[in-house]
């Protein structure tokens, strides 16, 4: 491995008259170089639909917090992060719905997506199920105050704010609940919670996102040293129309320009990312596939329907072609990418929304679901609570550990800038909507953190949860609030957060996932 | 008065994936029903809805239905309705509380002076046009527009994704266009410096104002050429490029501005006044609604000697530019989102409804066929409004079909007189007479648009006929379906369960449960009929004779006035449904349905609302609203009348002031 300087000099002489242009990533290398702290990450991962047929396959057998156990089949594909993991059981999703069209939301997939990630109150409903975000997701609340995460109110160290990656977004009757993860805080002033409700929707096209953050798929230009030069210029012209407007413009458009002004910004990242390279340290991943879509508005009757198209398990004529798998983890790894090279700390991905219409094959890894057609959607089938659909449910749900556990074994051997792996900053939780599909059942949440050594987790602990108020699946009382989770979570990001939610929603910080001191 | 305006953030609900028509129609339900009246739409008018209707013949004489016993609809505690005072279009008949006076119409209210970001489309369209394309780019991100947008959204915002695709798509362009640099698109013979950065400041000034659709200003022709500048470090071709790139990715290009002149100044509280629309920003409104792109060469004269200041001289644009072919055909697709065919593209069908396509083995190309059926909808509209009566009524009577070899084979009972050859040629035909048809009710397109895999769906039906063809005021959210009661009529049983209605084998059986019992009720007997009259028609539009249970189809509807409000569980306050224009009234198929569009007026009333959507770029969501009441007066029917009226109406022009 070259020295420092060495590689400081080359890269200078290698960008030649894109040097002046290149410094502020040569600081950032620099800062790396000299042994600075890596910044913590938080990486919120959503599979649909829980775990099934229920707590059996997911938790070890244990009935108290042990650091001794062994993961069952559901949650095995986990093992060699086991040392990386606390499993918690014991929390449940306490939905409060809001508005005056308050229909509960409680015990559906809706309702759950909704509260697993704001932790407050809905403020009312526009669909059958489409409950409206009360709150900022808590990734978008930790972005916003914490010191570390690179967000608007300390200097916006990170070129894209946070990032919201998805395999797949179809949705049944395509409402909004089930197939966003991320909110800003819902517009003040406004009524209808339809309209107040800020969801921040995941972009499910790698190609997409990789072209945005690592400025792929912009024309180069015949003299590299030149090209940033004049698209800057270009930038700038832009940058003064927009102040023209501004000036010209009502107050009721501030908001519009105000975006327009942070897509300039984000364009520029992309557009130095593309003529300057990201730099030691930080390896641009392969341009990624293109995913068409297998299915194009896979429908049902009645309520139970999609119009959005999207990428299946399972494609007629092709079995061994399972594009959701390789999309999937291809976001993962576009997240893992940009983590390393500090293009974001803070990111979210679903793999399909928690009505999710993915298609699996009917007999998926041995298990045959109920009527045996060639393939079925997942969520529109998961309702049943024959033994047939949940041994197949149960296949979906190893598959989802599975493919969610290779990737973040490779945060595991990725280099950080600090000299550790990349899962050594990382907070990763692996959470779902509901506890199990076929009647949605918001007690004893599965829920896995994982984390490395500087994230102050208790890694390769199994928490059993007890002493709280509310019932667990089997009756006995024990269980807590799930944002305790969130409430435990926020100080090792620096942020002070003493409540969340309505008073039944959280009793305080969940002890024994983070190190305290 | 309350206005409606959607709210900058409503277009957030729908961003990317959805209907705009859905985001607004909730925004609008949920405000009025915060008000506790139980009423739809803005106005707080006390009843139902207090929606009038044109006068209806045989139908007692009044507006809409007055004869219906006296109650009629939307008497309410409002009283009045709409009974027998109107006899004519519009605005029939008082309502107490409607918009504060007299006059029973919710006004829209004055437009905010405000930034119209292009639509994907237009944007592509925009940049065709300034740098001659073969044809428009189109843009992957689109920073929320829907799929399939109803109208150019005026609330869109331009995302880091998009702009990121307009950057990409704009070096693709200039990549093009390279080799005509020099030549066509900013001619230039010489060879030095001076000389190549005069030809460019008279390329740039003529290409930014021709792009922003207003003359530039020297402060931004200087700065323009110093971006030109940067680039012919490179060449003057890179300088060129370079700028084009600038001009169609800044703010400038992808907004259009409504705020009236640059010289408004603000008071002394920091308020704009009220304004009007510039020469400059009425070309655009008329080039953008007509065509979908910027204003061409006369338009732009137009709006430069001041006759766009004047009725005559824009019923003089309009007239021209709709005899444009590239006008027809951009409106033609207007139409036809309008009534929500795009939806077309996102179905999949049966495989045994498309046997006839599969005889020889091969499987249906289904994307071919939804492209097939998009052009026929498209040569039908088109084969009426442009080249035929331009009538929008012939558009729901006409017995026309374009069906080329592959669409001729899957609906094998159109007469062609001359077949289609191949399967890029589209042949005219006609439908037996004894199918019943009616124009765009039954054409394959939106049946086929408006149904599931394997059935035909009433609810899509009868909504999208509810909301989009009816323009009736919008329904409320749905129930919770997961009750006991919404269950047991959804399986074809009473509320409590206790009687089972019927063997709940067939669409229309399922629908006889809704429509008769509460609480689903009070929207379906809204919805359903609309559809129950295209019973005969399949989910790939397919006449048949025999439902999906094998019994014979009636295809009857009755339309309900309005009724009194019910209280269902799970909702604190009454549910409500605006009763339906054309009740009371029983009508039989396609036709009987297209015959009480068109005699009632209601079917030109919605075209009316839904071009001012359009052309407004925001949903107008309220029948009754005061401004269409003189447009649909003046109306004559035809398509050209309606858009002469529309864009002639005074508050298209019209901007409220507000802070700076």
């Amino acid at each position: 491995m070259m020295s420092y300087k060495f590689a400081r000099r080359s890269f200078l002489r290698g960008a030649g008259a894109l040097a002046p242009l290149m410094l502020p990533l040569l600081r950032s290398i620099e800062a790396r170089a000299a042994g600075a702290t890596a910044p913590l990450r938080l990486l919120v991962i959503q599979h649909p639909q829980g775990t099934n047929p229920g707590l059996t396959n997911w938790v070890p057998n244990a009935t108290a917090t042990t650091t001794n156990f062994t993961l069952p089949v559901e949650s095995a594909p986990f093992t060699p992060l086991q040392k990386y993991m606390v499993m918690i059981d014991g929390l449940n999703l306490v939905v409060v719905p809001g508005g005056t069209l308050p229909m509960s939301g409680q015990n559906t997939a809706e309702g759950g997506m909704v509260t697993l990630m704001t932790g407050v109150p809905t403020i009312g409903r526009v669909g059958q199920q489409d409950h409206c975000a009360g709150g900022p997701s808590i990734d978008q609340l930790l972005l916003q105050k914490s010191p570390v995460l690179g967000g608007p109110n300390f200097g916006s160290p990170t070129p894209f704010g946070s990032l919201q990656l998805a395999a797949d977004i179809r949705s049944e009757r395509d409402e909004v609940a089930p197939r966003v993860l991320s909110y800003l805080a819902p517009l003040p002033g406004v009524s209808s919670p339809g309209s107040a409700r800020q969801p921040l929707y995941p972009e499910t096209s790698p190609l997409s996102a990789y072209n945005r953050l690592f400025g792929g798929a912009l024309p180069g230009n015949s003299t590299a040293g030149s090209g940033l030069a004049h698209d800057l210029s270009a930038l700038n012209y832009m940058k003064r129309d927009l102040a023209r407007l501004r000036s010209l413009a009502p107050a009721s458009e501030k908001g519009r320009l105000d975006a327009y002004a942070q897509a300039i910004a984000q364009l520029e990242t992309s557009l130095r990312a593309k003529y300057a390279g990201v730099g030691t340290g930080c390896v641009t991943p392969s341009v990624p596939p293109s995913f068409p879509n297998t299915s194009t508005g896979k429908e049902g009757t009645g309520s139970v329907y999609t119009d959005l198209g999207g990428v299946d398990y399972y494609v007629a004529g092709q079995p061994n072609s399972h594009p959701h798998l390789d999309l999937g983890q291809t976001q993962l790894r576009l997240i893992k990418a940009a983590f390393a090279c500090d293009l974001v700390r803070v990111a979210t991905f679903m793999w399909a929304s928690g009505t999710s219409w993915v298609q699996f094959p009917g007999t998926f890894q041995g298990a045959t679901v109920y009527g045996n057609p060639t393939s079925a959607p997942h969520y529109p089938v998961a309702q049943s609570g024959d033994p047939a659909t949940q041994a197949w449910l149960n296949q979906i749900d190893q598959f989802y550990s599975a493919a969610t556990s290779t990737v973040l074994q490779e945060f595991a051997t990725t280099p950080d800038i600090d000299g550790n792996m990349l899962i050594d900053n990382t907070i990763i939780l692996y959470v779902t909507e509901v506890a199990r599909a076929w009647d949605h059942n918001q007690q004893n949440m599965p829920v896995i953190v994982f984390g490395g050594k500087n994230t102050k987790l208790n890694g390769g602990t199994f928490l059993k949860v007890q002493g709280g108020p509310l019932a667990a699946q089997n009756g006995t009382i024990g269980n807590r609030p799930f944002n305790d989770l969130w409430l435990a979570l926020a100080p090792v990001f620096g942020v002070s957060l003493p409540s969340l939610g309505d008073k039944t929603q959280y009793t305080g910080p969940l002890p024994g996932v983070f190190r305290t001191g | 008065m309350a206005t409606f305006q959607p709210s900058v953030a409503a277009k957030k609900e729908m961003r990317t994936y959805g209907d705009l028509t859905r985001a607004v129609a909730a925004s609008s339900f949920l405000a009025a029903a915060c008000q506790g009246g139980g009423s739809l739409g803005q106005s707080g008018v006390a009843g139902a809805g207090g929606q009038t209707r044109p006068a209806s013949t045989g139908s007692g004489g009044g507006g809409g239905d007055a004869g219906s016993g006296g109650a009629g609809r939307d008497a309410g505690s409002g009283g009045s309705g709409n009974a027998g005072s109107g006899g004519g279009r519009g605005d029939a008949g008082t309502s107490p509380d409607a918009g504060g006076g007299t006059t029973g119409c919710t006004p829209l209210g004055v437009i905010p002076r405000r930034l119209w970001r292009l639509s994907s489309e237009q944007w592509g369209n925009a940049v065709e046009s300034l740098l001659n394309l073969p044809s428009a780019p189109v843009l992957t991100y689109r920073g929320g527009e829907a799929p399939y947008p109803s109208l150019s959204d005026a609330f869109l915002d331009v995302d880091a994704s998009m702009l990121f695709d307009v950057y990409t798509l704009a070096g693709t362009a200039t990549s093009q266009i390279d080799p005509m640099v020099a030549t066509t698109i900013a001619p230039c013979t010489g060879t030095t410096v001076e000389a190549q950065t005069s030809c460019a400041t008279s390329f740039v000034q003529a290409f930014a104002s021709r792009a922003y659709r207003r003359p530039v200003t020297d402060d931004e022709l200087s700065d323009l050429m110093a971006v030109y500048q940067d680039g012919a470090t490179d060449g003057y071709n890179a300088g060129v490029e370079l700028v084009i790139k600038a001009i169609v990715a800044s703010p400038s290009f992808l907004f259009r501005t409504e705020l009236g002149p640059p010289t408004l100044i603000a008071d002394a509280a920091g308020n704009y006044p009220d304004t009007t629309l510039t020469p400059d920003e009425v070309a655009s409104q008329l080039s953008f609604t007509l065509l979908g792109t910027i204003p061409d060469a006369e338009l732009s004269a137009a709006a430069a000697d001041g006759s766009l200041a004047t009725r005559d001289g824009i019923a003089g644009q309009v007239n021209r530019l709709l005899a444009l072919p590239a006008a027809q055909a951009y409106l033609t697709d207007t139409v036809l989102k309008w009534l929500g065919l795009g939806v077309l593209f996102e179905k999949t069908k049966d495989a045994a409804l498309l046997s006839p396509l599969s005889s020889t083995g091969s499987v249906p190309d289904l994307s071919a066929i939804e492209n097939d059926l998009w052009t026929s909808a498209q040569m039908f509209v088109s084969s009426i409004l442009w080249n035929g009566s331009g009538r929008v009524d012939d558009l729901f009577t006409s017995q026309a079909v374009y069906l080329n070899l592959r669409l001729a084979t899957l609906y094998p009972d159109a007469i062609v007189p001359v077949a289609p050859s191949s399967d890029t040629t589209f042949m005219p035909g006609t439908w037996p007479t004894s199918q019943g048809r009616s124009g765009m009710l039954t054409q394959p397109s939106y049946l086929w648009a408006l149904s599931d895999p394997s059935l035909n769906s009433l609810v899509k039906r009868g909504k999208a006929i509810h909301d989009d063809v009816v323009c009736q005021d919008l329904l409320g959210p749905p129930v919770d379906l997961s009750t006991a009661e919404a269950t047991n009529v959804i399986n074809c049983k009473s509320p409590d369960g206790a009687q089972t209605l019927s063997t709940c084998d067939s669409e229309v059986l399922k629908s006889d449960a809704r429509v008769a019992y509460q609480p689903c009720r009070v929207c379906h007997d809204q919805i359903d009929p609309y559809a129950r009259v295209l019973q005969s028609f399949g989910p790939i539009g397919n006449y048949r004779t025999l439902d999906e249970a094998g019994r014979p189809i009636d295809p009857v509807a009755t339309f309900f006035s309005t009724e009194p409000p019910v209280f269902v569980a799970g909702l604190p306050t009454p549910l409500s449904a605006p009763g339906s224009p054309l009740a009371p009234r029983t009508v039989t198929g396609a036709q009987g349905l297209a015959s009480a569009l068109i005699s009632t007026g209601v079917l030109d009333g919605c075209a009316v609302q839904r071009l001012v959507s359009a052309a407004t770029g925001s949903g107008v969501w309220t029948y009754d609203t005061c401004e269409l009441g003189p447009i649909r007066a003046a109306n004559d029917g035809t398509i050209k009348s309606l858009l002469v009226n529309v864009l002639l109406a005074d508050f298209m022009r019209a901007r409220a002031g507000g802070p700076k």
